[in-house]
């Protein structure tokens, strides 16, 4: 009997499935549908359920930034955490302090900052290269760390940075907001149209739930943005410059450029993801940014095999989703909570030692096992192939 | 400043220089041996530290130093177990995998330690010390003092460092270390019994840096959080001095107390130099690795393609 499937032209579904976006849409499918299910009153979806699932969309954000980072450049840093600490405290300020500033110049002015810090890092790594450049930038962590602690203007010390409004959906009850200063009366008439009084002037659950939504196109999409990436002209000359910087130096590849372009990237993303752990959570103190945060993000990324995207994002899920997400509402983890934390680094001891491709050989060994017992039971049915 | 205040500022660096060269000297021999950095390395000293308070409180007949050897005996079979178990197992897998084998056992040991010792986190227990005194002498013209235990603790971190560089010297067991450590491969083949050096080299590493913690914590309530900084200033040690050797990093590991207690200097730096000690501390050794971007000692490494 022989295989004609391979002669049959696929069907569009099937086609649809192996396009590389599949996956991210896949995810951000499911997590909507989670906020779709909750809003419906699905007693199984609990608000701390959602805010599990905002936190691993926000941590994943950092993870793209990394995974190229790391899986495409070959470039290790351990400043994550003071490079995403920035971008939440930056959005943290402005919103609090400087409420005529737009949301947007709020994000911009966290990128700049980030784009500055990338730069010097990225300078940084060209002198100095492999696990002294994260010790160097573990370094770097720390000073942010005190800054954050000690700043107390900026960051408000160690009781923690907060906002009172979600931003955008909110943002006709922040007082003073830009479009008041520009113009009182413009903003009072504005104020009272029904449309945008739906949009920007939600109550906070409404609100909190808008965010989430939008969070997810913005996981979404950033994901679709690095991996288009990293399948460009960028990302292959970083492949080659993993492998080996003289080599591709000698390929007529800028070490320098595209050093630095890793690094933007990485602290882009980090810091992009500070405004959005602002935004959703409206608090941050500074025990959030310590060397654990860095370790937990390079846990993610390795844990999803460095390279891959939807690893990553699987990644991150285990890393910082397993306790508020799953483990949370169990009452024996409740009241051992350090059961949790054993629990996942026995799992990424595991997964390290023995798929140190990370989630993707999983994915992939489990793949094999699948066909392999598929063609057993093809075999069992239509007899021997002639 | 005075000539008073600046050796006075050179004195009150001795016991964190011993402690730190202690967790650098371990830090070092498990980068040299294994080509991995240990995140766990403060943890275990931690572990070995705990232990060592929880005996002392336990068997309060017991000498001190005893209660000191048990805990640095705890700490060396934890670190004996890291390798033998998931380490050694490991060889294959990227440098960067090998941290992250490292970072699993830190989360689980900042766990686990504080259930397993749970009735010296929640009572807040103060651990028992050699003395409280503080030892005060004239010299120059001028009176310096500095705390009994912090001078014996530089002692100890001398005499146990001078034992180790002997043995690094002199021993077999040095001879393989530095054979493992120049070319893991070659040295298998002729031979040195590569897994075992690695293993005591952990295991060593473990029981050095736990008298580190002990001089750490000592005296006063503990927290798995003691070693944060010295674990994290270790690795900037080894950067700073170089990795290439195994006494540079113990030069780092003099500079930067001496640069931290500088920093907290109020005469220097003002009144509010304690709030941002670490902070310059850190920015202050990142502009002379910048300077010197393969260690003081170190030299550059020529890759081939």
């Amino acid at each position: 009997m022989q295989n004609h499937a391979s002669l049959q032209p696929e069907s569009a579904v099937r086609r649809a499935l192996k396009h590389p976006f599949a996956g991210f849409l896949l995810i951000g499918l499911l997590l909507l549908s989670l906020q779709v299910l909750s809003i419906l009153g699905v007693d199984f979806v609990k608000s701390s359920m959602l805010n599990g699932f905002a936190s691993v969309m926000v941590y994943s954000i950092v993870g793209y930034g990394f995974t190229f980072l790391l899986g495409y450049a070959g470039l290790a840093s351990l400043g994550t955490a003071g490079f995403v600490g920035l971008g939440a405290y930056i959005a943290g300020y402005l919103i609090r302090e400087q409420p005529q500033v737009p949301y947007l110049g709020v994000i911009l002015g966290a990128v700049l900052v980030s784009v500055v810090l990338g730069v010097a890092v990225g300078f940084i790594s060209l002198r100095i290269e492999g696990i002294f450049l994260a010790i160097v930038t573990l370094g770097l962590s720390e000073i942010f760390y005190q800054i954050f602690n000690n700043w107390l203007g900026f960051t408000n010390g160690s009781m923690g940075s907060s906002i009172s409004k979600y931003p955008i959906f909110q943002f006709f009850q922040n007082e003073g907001n830009w479009l008041s200063a520009l113009n009182a009366d413009w903003f009072a008439r504005v104020s009272e149209v029904p449309l945008l009084k739906a949009v920007f002037d939600m109550k906070t659950l409404d609100a909190r739930r808008s965010f989430y939504i939008l969070l997810v196109v913005i996981t979404v999409g950033l994901m679709m943005l690095t991996y288009n990436l990293g399948k460009s002209s960028t990302g292959r000359a970083m492949l080659a410059m993993k492998n080996s910087s003289s080599a591709a130096q000698a390929m007529g590849i800028s070490l320098l450029k595209y050093r630095l372009l890793a690094f933007l990237m990485s602290t882009i993303f980090a810091g992009f993801a500070g405004v959005m752990f602002m935004s959703y959570f409206k608090f941050s103190t500074p025990t959030n940014y310590t060397i654990i945060f860095s370790l937990n993000i390079l846990a993610a990324v390795l844990i999803g095999g460095s390279k891959n995207l939807v690893g990553t994002f699987l990644g991150c899920l285990i890393v910082f989703g397993l306790t508020p997400i799953f483990l949370q509402d169990i009452p024996f983890f409740r009241d051992n909570s350090w059961v949790i934390n054993v629990t996942i680094g026995t799992i990424i001891i595991l997964i390290v030692m023995f798929y140190p491709g990370g989630l993707v050989q999983l994915g992939q060994k489990l793949k094999q096992a699948i066909h392999r017992l598929t063609a057993k039971r093809r075999l069992y049915k239509y007899g021997e192939d002639d | 400043m005075s000539l008073q205040d600046f050796l006075q500022t050179i004195l009150n660096s001795l016991p964190m220089i011993g402690r730190y060269a202690l967790v650098t000297m371990g830090i070092v021999l498990i980068f040299r041996t294994t080509a991995t950095t240990n995140f766990a390395q403060g943890l275990i000293a931690t572990f070995g530290t705990f232990a060592i308070t929880w005996a002392a409180l336990q068997w309060t007949g017991l000498s001190l130093w005893l209660c000191l050897l048990l805990g640095m005996a705890v700490a060396f079979v934890l670190g004996m177990l890291v390798d033998v178990a998931l380490i050694r197992r490991a060889r294959h897998i990227t440098p960067s995998g090998k941290q992250m084998i490292t970072m699993g056992v830190m989360m689980i040991l900042v766990n686990v330690t504080p259930v397993a010792f749970n009735n010296l986190i929640i009572y807040n227990t103060q651990g028992r010390s050699f003395s409280q005194g503080i030892l005060q002498f004239d010299m120059l013209g001028m009176r310096f003092n500095i705390t009994e235990m912090g001078l014996l603790g530089f002692a100890m971190a001398v005499v146990l460092l001078g034992v180790t560089f002997a043995a690094l010297k002199y021993t077999k067991w040095g001879l393989g270390v530095r054979a493992t450590a120049a070319n893991e491969t070659v040295a298998q083949m002729l031979g040195v019994n590569t897994r075992v050096i690695t293993a005591f080299s952990w295991a060593l590493a473990g029981a050095l840096a736990t008298v580190g913690g002990f001089f750490t914590g000592a005296g006063a309530p503990l927290s798995v959080t003691l070693m944060g900084n010295a674990q994290v200033f270790g690795f900037l040690a080894c950067v700073l001095g170089g990795f290439g050797s195994f006494p540079a990093p113990i030069l780092g590991a003099v500079i930067i107390p001496l640069v931290y207690n500088f920093a907290g200097n109020t005469s220097i730096m003002g009144p509010n130099a304690g709030m941002w000690q670490n902070a310059m501390t850190f920015l202050a050794v990142l502009l002379l690795i910048l300077i010197f971007p393969n260690g003081i000692l170190g030299k550059k490494l020529i890759k081939k393609v």
